[in-house]
């Protein structure tokens, strides 16, 4: 169990982080530590022998002013008290007589230096050194320096103080070293809440609860941008999904319809037993009401396929002029019928690289919406104008309008307006002609005042290089 | 003319083969792909009508082994896919047709005409007669009895349709396919509207109309006097 949860602890992510972080920060620290150390040393040790120094040419102007006895005194001073265990002082005749030596009790062991005797003798030259002695924990430094011919004085000074700062500076290291691992770990755990918080949030979205998200916590940081990038996902997995459910629901509903008249006058004929004209009458109506769930079924899927991208596109070199031209032609008839005066403002030619098929779909489902809510004596101006790389093409009616609610929502698959739904129409004329729109790279918008009319404008590139329409948010 | 059918829905190959011999047709049927193969290869037909689905060898199999034994059967494919195949696609480039299942039978009807006219390179007629009505296809002159009849160029057109299509039902989306090159009906009935223009030219002031409306089907023109 133990070793289960070590191990899991191992494949964290902050856990790795921290010991990243501990072993590059020991080693990084180690490096400066001995940089400093071994500055700080050298530092220390400096000043150590310039102190011994200056005490020896001291000792030299001493001998000079007042001869031993003046050396007597001053030696005296320097180990005054306390000073007793810190410094000692002697003096010699380079042949290892002692001539005068102070209070030697907190220095035991200490031998003759014959040797280094004659040496300082001989080079007229300082020596140091530094001895470890027995009865003592801390080291002395050692200096003999000649300060009358025949005379040899030996200072030594306690190192204590200046192992003590450079075990100050050691302990400080190890703390640091040590301390290092928790910060890290403390560091990595609060950088990586945010990680575990977007985690805890995706698995709950994952159970279901397509509602929550990450609380962004407006630092500016990585972790921001993760959870907003994670929020914007989410949205739009949210936005595809109510869309999807939404879909699904007006699907069931509008093929529920037909599929329920066509049962209704099934079972009316087989019940009623009537005349053949009577089946026959039901055998039309069930085709009819069949063509209609297939156009609807059609549709739908054009729709998907042009929105899902899978949709090929059969891109040739069109003249729209031509294509809205054929389009006016269709119309005109339905729109005599209904007192509609249905006008182009077109230029000559307009070539585009499109798919002649879909823009047909277009053009006519357009002009369909336009005409279907147009009140007798209304008017339809269908206008192409090209600039550039883009094409405009907007269709301008004098109909009923859309109320600026209804207009964000007419592009909907299934949407249809209030007053739509007493007209024919499987509302999905317009889903469909933005679908393919958007799989060109154009874009349609809708401008209307209410009891005034509406513009829908195509906006459509050229050729497939310009693109107008961004897919996603 | 013998056709063979090869359809493993037993509803579908009846509806489908009762119609095709009221028009006027043999019509042999396979219920699974080896067995229509087999059949394919044994005798001779004018055209084929091949679902894609088939138990035992599927229809584009059939097709491949026909062609590669050269025989070129005219075939129309039935697909319950609503994407078209590329093969189909490549298929239709040949010469052969594909239509996308659940279909009208008019529409089948026609596409095997056409098929075996083309096959068969029957010349072009240059004029088609229906009872009283008689339209030049080279000089596009209109006649009913001695009246002279003006047309607008696409009536024209789809007078030409109905009437090469003379005593059997177009669909609405066939006639947006061949007149208008639409391949959808718009949701309004701009099909209706035009056929009762016409209808206004050709019928108005005789005693037999000639252009029925067909209820759940479309539009036929036939002589009923």
């Amino acid at each position: 169990m133990f070793l289960k949860t070590l191990r899991s602890l191992g494949h964290t992510l902050a856990l790795r982080l921290t010991l990243w972080y501990a072993g590059i920060f020991a080693a990084s620290s180690i490096v400066a530590f001995a940089l400093v150390y071994a500055s700080v040393v050298a530092v220390v040790q400096d000043r150590t022998d310039e102190d011994l120094e200056g005490d020896i040419e001291e000792f030299v102007s001493f001998m000079q002013s007042g001869g031993l006895d003046r050396v007597k005194t001053e030696m005296a001073k320097e180990t005054q008290g306390e000073e007793a265990s810190h410094d000692f002082i002697r003096l010699w005749a380079p042949d290892g007589r002692l001539i005068l030596a102070t209070d030697l009790s907190s220095w035991p062991g200490l031998g003759n230096p014959l040797d280094v005797l004659a040496r300082v003798d001989s080079t007229d030259e300082p020596i140091l050194a530094t001895l470890a002695l027995p009865g003592r924990a801390d080291k002395v430094r050692i200096i003999y320096g000649t300060i009358a011919p025949g005379l040899v004085l030996e200072f030594g000074e306690s190192l204590e103080e200046d192992e003590e700062l450079i075990a100050a500076l050691l302990r400080g290291f190890l703390i640091a070293t040590l301390l290092g691992g928790p910060i890290g770990w403390f560091m990595a755990r609060r950088a990586l809440r945010g990680v575990q918080e977007v985690t805890r949030t995706a698995t709950e979205i994952a159970d279901g609860a397509l509602h929550r998200r990450v609380e962004v916590r407006f630092q500016g940081d990585e972790l921001d941008t993760l959870a907003r990038t994670f929020n914007t996902m989410v949205d739009r997995i949210q936005a595809l999904v109510i869309g999807m459910r939404e879909m699904t629901d007006n699907l069931a509903h509008d093929l529920r319809s037909p599929l329920g008249r066509i049962r209704a006058s099934a079972e009316t004929s087989l019940t009623s037993g009537g005349s053949k004209a009577e089946a026959k009458a039901m055998a039309a109506a069930t085709t009819e009401e069949c063509d209609r769930l297939l156009e609807i079924i059609n549709t739908t899927l054009d729709i998907a396929e042009a929105e899902s991208g899978a949709a090929k596109l059969k891109l040739t070199d069109i003249d729209l002029v031509e294509l809205v031209h054929d389009a006016l032609e269709l119309f005109q008839p339905i729109a005599e019928d209904k007192q509609i005066t249905i006008t182009g403002d077109l230029p000559d030619h307009c070539h585009i690289h499109g798919d002649r098929q879909r823009l047909q779909r277009v053009v006519a489902n357009l002009l369909d919406n336009g005409l279907k809510y147009m009140p007798a004596g209304g008017r339809v101006t269908i206008k192409l104008v090209a600039e550039g790389e883009r094409v405009t093409l907007s269709i301008e009616d004098t109909g009923i309008g859309i109320s600026s609610n209804e207009s964000a929502r007419i592009f909907e698959r299934f949407y249809r307006c209030d007053r739509s739904r007493s007209k024919q129409g499987n509302g999905l004329g317009l889903s469909l002609a933005l679908a393919f729109v958007r799989a060109h790279g154009g874009d349609i918008t809708v401008n209307s005042t209410p009891a005034q009319g509406s513009t829908f404008t195509v906006v459509l590139p050229r050729s497939r290089h310009g693109r107008y329409f961004q897919q996603g948010p | 003319m013998r056709l063979l059918l090869i359809e493993d829905d037993l509803t579908i190959a009846s509806f489908v083969s009762k119609g095709l011999k009221e028009a006027g047709f043999a019509v042999e049927h396979a219920s699974e792909g080896k067995t229509g193969l087999h059949m394919a290869l044994t005798s001779c037909y004018d055209a084929a009508v091949i679902d894609i689905m088939l138990p035992g060898l599927d229809g584009l199999a059939i097709i491949d082994e026909l062609r590669q034994r050269r025989i070129k059967l005219p075939v129309i494919i039935l697909s319950a896919k609503r994407s078209i195949d590329e093969r189909v696609e490549g298929l239709e480039a040949g010469g052969d047709d594909y239509l996308t299942k659940p279909f009208s039978f008019s529409e089948l009807l026609a596409r095997i005409q056409a098929l075996i006219r083309r096959a068969n390179d029957t010349p072009e007629p240059t004029r088609i007669t229906v009872g009283e009505l008689s339209i030049d296809l080279r000089t596009r002159a209109v006649t009913r009895v001695d009246k002279k009849i003006a047309l607008q160029p696409r009536e024209f057109l789809l007078l030409e349709y109905l009437a090469r299509n003379a005593g059997r039902v177009v669909s609405k989306t066939m006639i947006m396919e061949h007149v208008w090159d639409y391949n959808f009906d718009p949701q309004t009935n701009v099909v209706e509207s035009r056929i009762c223009r016409l209808r206004d030219k050709i019928d108005k002031g005789f005693d037999t109309p000639l252009i029925h409306t067909v209820r759940g089907m479309g539009y036929v023109l036939k002589d009923t006097a």
